[in-house]
């Protein structure tokens, strides 16, 4: 059973932001509430009012803006996207990304958003995005402003969100041609599962088949998903090799702090980490060749 | 208290709900629709799977109070004139149901996942029942029970939808 709240079906963005900043104590933006109810019937969380956003017609849209860039709002649903880009060139990474997540009825509440505003160090869609380049869009008290996702997160449960905001986008970037993006991730089970170690990576390469830029992100092993920053000077000077893949998990493998939990151990995870890592930019170099030249 | 107006089964439903009533409280507890089983409450069993809007949700997950203007479908509105779904026939057919607590939930998976793509691969079977868990068949026989659903269907026994 729920705890008892109050709710508010706001009709629109100016109407939400209004009651985000008046109604300070204990209020919560409700989207899919995939998430925030099964904390709320845990104890975990004890909102006394939900403002509800999925009304709100802009949060609905998922629509490709003025520089190809991809917009989605903050009420676009996980499986509206995995089905969306399903088969796209561009954006199949976010679609096998968010195929992983929850179960087909999860993905058909929960919002990609809202998996980010989570903060869950484990979220899955984030390490993808982070890869992407991806950029929130945050409205509220004081002028909309656009934000990294890796600048957005600042630690489990935790985001810069500030009293009287929320986000009302996520924007991505239009990768470049020659792009392939891959994400794994391990888990018990395949549905319903939070991820013991994820790991999102994107590669660019040009048409002599040298990386142009890469980017390769692991979720679940640190406090916010770790960027492997070396990754791209190492794959465009040495290419996808095996020493420059063993280089670069080395580097994730010292970089991630995971710890010890229920889901699995510390030294597991970063056995873990090194093996994703490596299998990671090996999809995404393979995703990258084979559509380079289209 | 809110009032709402929605849509079960295709009979109209007006109730004045308490904001942290869900969708599964009112199913069983106000319309009696007991074929909705209540499992874990939190997402994780899928046993409470309803169609809102033509996809399948959790009913656990989803508040009365949302449902203004929606439609829901549950297992009770699959049946018409005393037949079964062809998703029904083809659990009971192939033996998918043992003690039966997860199957209305299986079965609006089905329902939902045939009416998106009435011809899906057995991988695409496993993927879009995945959350729905069952402790009896060891899947398999649901797997092929889905299967023949689809064929049947798609019209390769001669049951129409």
């Amino acid at each position: 059973m729920l705890p008892r709240f109050e709710y508010i079906r706001a009709k629109n963005l100016d109407e939400a932001i209004r009651i985000l900043s008046t109604e300070v104590n204990g209020v919560k933006v409700l989207a899919g509430g995939t998430d925030i109810f099964v904390e709320m019937k845990q104890g975990q969380s004890r909102p006394r009012l939900l403002v509800d956003i999925k009304s709100i017609p802009e949060l609905s849209q998922l629509s490709i803006g003025t520089n190809g860039e991809l917009i989605l709002g903050a009420a676009v649903k996980l499986a509206e996207l995995e089905y969306w880009a399903a088969g796209q060139k561009d954006w199949s990474g976010l679609s096998i990304t968010a195929r992983n997540i929850g179960s087909e009825q999860v993905r058909n509440r929960g919002t990609v958003v809202g998996n980010v505003c989570r903060a869950s160090p484990a979220a899955d869609m984030v390490p993808m995005l982070i890869a992407m380049d991806a950029q929130v869009e945050i409205v509220g008290s004081e002028e909309p402003k656009l934000l990294p996702v890796e600048d957005f997160l600042v630690g489990p449960g935790q985001t810069v969100l500030k009293t009287g905001e929320l986000i009302k986008s996520l924007k991505i970037p239009k990768p470049p041609s020659n792009t392939g993006t891959a994400f794994l991730k391990l888990g018990k089970r395949r549905a319903m599962n939070v991820s013991i170690v994820s790991a999102a990576a994107k590669i660019t390469i040009n048409n002599a088949n040298r990386v142009k830029s890469a980017s390769v992100v692991l979720g679940a092993v640190a406090p916010t998903p770790i960027r492997i920053l070396e990754a791209e000077t190492i794959l465009s000077n040495e290419g996808l090799t095996k020493q420059s893949l063993e280089k670069i998990s080395n580097l994730a493998s010292a970089r991630a702090r995971p710890l010890t939990d229920f889901r699995s151990t510390q030294d597991y995870r970063l056995k873990i980490v090194k093996i994703l890592t490596r299998r990671v930019l090996k999809q995404a170099w393979k995703r990258a060749t084979q559509t380079s030249g289209i | 208290m809110q009032k709402v107006q929605f849509e079960v089964n295709g009979d109209t439903v007006r109730l004045t709900a308490e904001p942290h009533w869900t969708l599964l409280d009112v199913l069983r507890n106000k319309l009696n629709l007991t074929g909705t089983k209540r499992g874990c409450e939190m997402g994780d069993c899928c046993a409470c799977t309803i169609i809102l809007d033509g996809r399948a949700c959790n009913s656990c997950l989803v508040l009365a109070g949302e449902l203004d203007g929606s439609s829901v479908l549950t297992i009770e509105g699959l049946s018409k004139d005393a037949r079964l779904h062809p998703v029904q026939r083809a659990f009971v057919d192939h033996g998918a149901i043992q003690c039966g607590f997860c199957t209305p939930g299986m079965v609006m998976s089905t329902v939902a996942l045939l009416n998106r793509n009435p011809n899906p691969s057995e991988d695409e079977v496993r993927l879009r029942l995945a959350g729905n868990i069952c402790r009896c068949t060891g899947y398999t026989k649901i797997i092929e029970a889905v299967m023949a659903a689809s064929k049947a269907i798609r019209g390769g026994d001669g049951i129409t939808k």
